[in-house]
């Protein structure tokens, strides 16, 4: 059976975008914060996966130190300094 | 097992079975499109020229010749917007106090000694980033955003005393942010005051030389493309986002409340 | 097709071997009771899962001659990758393991021996 290769990395990013879309809906839905920071660091590398496949480098590079580096360390310091849990 | 685990299972591992498809059929090959538009096609054929002298920027790398060198003023007022919302940082938090003499804590021996190896490699990958912009996907903002890593990893695993006993304070990286600044301005305007007391055609953000102007960036480097200015924005942008969000970080990671404690029993003590 | 046999035969064990160690790791983190055990699972996975398959990844590269000079490239990444996981996921899992137990996070239930007990952090919660 021959396949069109051509089609496979489009599926992925569709894949990929409604994972990370899910994802965005978990965090959403998500009480502990910082259960919803680490959500929100999945939901970044399903981006980065986006822009390699979109053939973006210069933005993998950037959002992958961001997404998984610096902003959930600045989000668990926020968490740290007031509360865990959402009322 | 309620549902969310199940629909969690399976889409991670058709996303696992997708990927490894597409890597094993064209290896992420087939996405780039065939045909360019006009625009595109001129910049893929002018940023490595050297047969173009007057068009050509010199560097290997489209992408960093459009970022610094063809749009190049863009990315001075973006660096001015990293610039301004650290100052912003600063004024929301202001009136902080440093103080150091607090203990090191910090974490156990073992994730501490992989810390000592790991921080300086992300570091000098960073810096490999950076200074390779023209040459390799990459640049300044993408290099200090990764060595900003290893600084955020020593604040957690080590202290923030670390930090200051190593000699790295808020005041310093702030020095060393204007700086940085100061020097991508110089450099932009480098060529420009050069040209004009001798009464030769120059240009603000200049590179290579132009058709009407024979003043120019150094462009190679022996053998290897040095890509002019493009070479020297990448380093001191690097240098910008490295301090600048350095000193966003430990302004953040400063324990207040202990701080105040200590500061009162000195006022006492005196 | 120009073929080393031993670095192919060699790599293709390292690989499969690293997928029995990714099933046990599945199953040892859907059926061990605790928390710490669950992370020992989880580097099971992550050193017999991925640093021995990445090996292997790189001694099928060394045999596949017909993929020119390149194949140099891959070998190093692997090897690169594969260290930087062999230092770093233990770390994690030690790291995630320490603050579960200073912080009385996971509960303790079979218990057999506690090496960390006159540990002045990890003392209050029992």
């Amino acid at each position: 059976m021959q396949i069109d290769v051509l089609i496979i990395p489009y599926v992925v990013i569709i894949y990929s975008s409604l994972l990370s879309v899910f994802m965005t809906y978990l965090v959403v839905r998500e009480r502990d914060l910082l259960i919803a920071t680490i959500l929100t660091l999945t939901q970044g590398v399903f981006y980065s996966l986006l822009y390699l496949l979109l053939m973006a480098p210069d933005l993998v590079l950037t959002y992958i130190p961001v997404s998984v580096g610096v902003t959930p360390l600045l989000l668990f310091l926020l968490v740290k300094k007031t509360e865990r849990f959402e009322r | 097992m309620n549902r969310k685990d199940i629909a969690l299972a399976l889409s991670l591992s058709l996303l696992v079975l997708a990927l490894s498809l597409t890597i094993s059929l064209e290896g992420l090959g087939p996405i780039v499109p065939r045909e360019l538009r006009p625009l595109g096609a001129s910049f893929v054929q002018n940023s490595y020229n050297p047969w173009n002298a007057s068009l050509t920027s010199l560097s290997l790398n489209v992408v960093t010749a459009i970022v610094w060198d063809y749009r190049g003023l863009d990315t001075l007022y973006e660096t001015l917007v990293l610039f301004a919302s650290i100052a912003a940082t600063l004024v929301v938090l202001r009136g902080y106090s440093e103080l150091s003499g607090l203990g090191i804590k910090g974490l156990s021996d073992v994730s501490k000694s992989v810390t000592v190896v790991i921080a300086p490699l992300i570091v000098v990958y960073g810096i490999a980033t950076a200074i390779h912009g023209h040459l390799t996907p990459g640049g300044g903002f993408q290099g200090g955003t990764i060595a900003v890593v290893a600084a955020t990893l020593i604040i957690a695993v080590f202290s923030l005393e670390y930090l200051y006993r190593r000699g790295v304070s808020t005041s310093r990286l702030m020095l060393l942010r204007i700086l940085g600044l100061l020097a991508i301005i110089l450099t932009s305007l480098s060529l420009a005051s050069i040209g004009m007391p001798s009464n030769v055609n120059a240009y603000i953000l200049q590179n290579m030389a132009k058709d009407d102007s024979a003043l120019s960036m150094p462009g190679v480097l022996f053998d290897t493309p040095l890509a002019g200015s493009i070479f020297l924005y990448n380093l001191f942008e690097f240098i910008i986002v490295f301090s600048g969000l350095t000193f966003a970080a430990m302004m953040l990671v400063l324990r207040e409340s202990e701080l105040e404690s200590i500061k009162e029993a000195a006022e006492v003590y005196e | 097709m120009v073929v080393n046999l031993l670095p192919l035969v060699l790599g293709l064990t390292a690989v499969t071997v690293g997928a029995f160690f990714d099933v046990v790791s599945a199953i040892g983190i859907l059926k061990l009771p605790n928390f710490f055990t669950r992370v020992h699972s989880v580097t099971i996975g992550a050193i017999g899962g991925s640093v021995l398959p990445l090996i292997g990844v790189a001694l099928i590269s060394i045999a596949l001659e017909d993929l020119g000079p390149q194949r140099f490239y891959l070998v190093g990444t692997s090897i690169v990758g594969a260290i930087f996981i062999l230092i770093l996921a233990p770390t994690g899992a030690h790291s995630l393991a320490r603050a579960a137990y200073t912080m009385c996070q996971a509960p303790r239930k079979p218990l057999i021996y506690d090496a960390l007990e006159n540990m002045k952090e990890g003392a209050s919660c029992r």
